[in-house]
């Protein structure tokens, strides 16, 4: 077996084994990654487009043509980027969030039905955030969803949250948590998208597998100790500088209030 | 002038064997989708080349140790063709070092890095005798862009045709012409 094909079958297995990607990123950083990776795209559009143009390939050329958007490597370099990251991405994540109104029709048909309702419906809509996956969202809601009307209003009426036990790893919040999770979805454009379906495999593995795993993150953690050293020597300056501010302050209240007295010559 | 002319001819054509002319074909060939090039046409400003390089060596190290080589052995009849599990297995390794890292890659890279390392893993192919064409990088970046704006919350789709949107002009400025400068 040349070396080579061990290398295919370990990129492949990343791909499966952690195809959490989206979930660990959903996890942590918010709304905010969409528009960030849009910005990567325009960073590699030159390339992008190159490459598409080369071998044919239409998808990477559209993709490519996101920088000009930018107004091109002008764009990148004044920060035009920026907005117009944010733009593209609030457009792009409109899909995820049409279905998260679907998500939680579903979920007020749910709810209709048995006492665990909303718990099933607090699955359809994580599963919502998928966007594109709606037969996914059916099948966990079980519930046929209304074909979507133009305009359905995001309320979802007689949707309350209280005394109603949660499946674990979902968190809806307390009063409005339906409300509060389909605001998140909206805001995160589907940022939860992988976690459904593809964390669950990705752990099944590992658990399969947990030497392997172990391996793997030890030596990642290796990789990386130069950004983890750097995150840690941030804590420790914030704290230090936190330190010092309540150090000062101690001693500006200790002074506080106390009169210094004087000295006047007298004029004779 | 003779001696000239003879160094010409001979620079004309590689030497050595049929083998070897082969494997410079292939690298000419490769040229345009290696990781170098493809680095060289990133629009990257500031740090963000060294932030690149420590993403991509931190991604390599992944790669080419021994032990995760080992590991992933047993994937090795995993359905898909090479450009998916090239795209998807870099798009996992991404997702990877961004969890090790504890999220302090910055994640505008992760693409750009993505593709460069879809690219080292694509030439680490060609070294092991694996046919990998241009065409199956371009695949693989395809599929690895696709993996991670879906993790983003970004429909591809929908951004590709912002895209083509983009890539056509509005009426204020003339498209460019392709080839016309290398046909004059």
């Amino acid at each position: 077996m040349p070396p080579a094909v061990g290398l295919i079958a370990a990129v492949g297995s990343v791909g499966a084994g952690m195809a959490a990607v989206g979930g660990t990123m959903a996890g942590f950083l918010g709304a905010g990654l969409g528009t960030q990776l849009i910005a990567g795209a325009m960073i590699g559009g030159g390339v992008l487009s190159g490459i598409g143009a080369l071998t044919g390939n239409t998808k990477l050329q559209k993709w490519g043509g996101i920088l000009s958007l930018a107004g091109g490597i002008g764009g990148l370099a004044t920060g035009a980027w920026s907005s117009t990251a944010s733009s593209v991405a609030e457009q792009s994540a409109r899909e995820s969030f049409r279905a998260a109104e679907l998500g939680a029709q579903s979920a007020a048909e749910a709810l209709g039905g048995a006492a665990g309702g909303l718990a099933d419906a607090a699955g359809g809509l994580m599963q919502a955030n998928a966007g594109s996956d709606l037969g996914m969202l059916n099948s966990m809601t079980g519930a046929q969803p209304a074909p979507m009307a133009a305009g359905v209003s995001a309320g979802v009426p007689g949707v309350t949250a209280p005394s109603v036990s949660m499946p674990s790893g979902v968190n809806l919040g307390s009063q409005g948590g339906v409300m509060q999770t389909m605001t998140k979805a909206a805001d995160g454009g589907g940022m939860l998208s992988s976690l459904g379906d593809k964390v669950k495999p990705a752990f099944d593995w590992m658990e399969k597998n947990p030497r392997i795993t172990q391996a793997g993150t030890g030596l990642l953690t290796a990789g990386l100790n130069g950004y983890a050293q750097q995150e840690a020597l941030k804590d420790q300056m914030r704290m230090q500088d936190e330190a010092q501010a309540r150090a000062r302050q101690r001693m500006s209240d200790s002074v506080q209030g106390v009169r210094v007295p004087v000295y006047q010559r007298k004029r004779g | 002038m003779a001696m000239l002319q003879s160094i010409t001819k001979d620079a004309g054509e590689p030497k050595g064997s049929p083998a070897g002319k082969a494997a410079l074909a292939d690298k000419a060939a490769a040229g345009k989708t290696s990781p170098e090039a493809i680095k060289a046409g990133l629009h990257l400003t500031g740090n963000q080349g060294a932030q690149l390089d420590k993403i991509v060596l931190a991604g390599k190290r992944v790669m080419f140790d021994a032990k995760t080589h080992k590991m992933f052995l047993e994937q090795l009849d995993g359905p898909g063709t090479i450009a998916q599990k090239l795209g998807q297995g870099v798009a996992g390794l991404m997702g990877l070092l961004w969890q090790e890292s504890r999220q302090s890659l910055p994640p505008q890279l992760l693409i750009p890095a993505g593709m460069v390392l879809v690219a080292v893993a694509a030439d680490f192919l060609r070294k092991g005798g694996m046919d990998v064409s241009d065409e199956d990088v371009a695949g693989g970046i395809e599929a690895l862009v696709t993996a991670l704006l879906q993790a983003g919350g970004v429909d591809p789709d929908k951004m590709a045709e912002l895209g083509a949107r983009g890539g056509k002009t509005d009426g204020t400025m003339p498209a460019p012409k392709i080839g016309e400068g290398a046909a004059s």
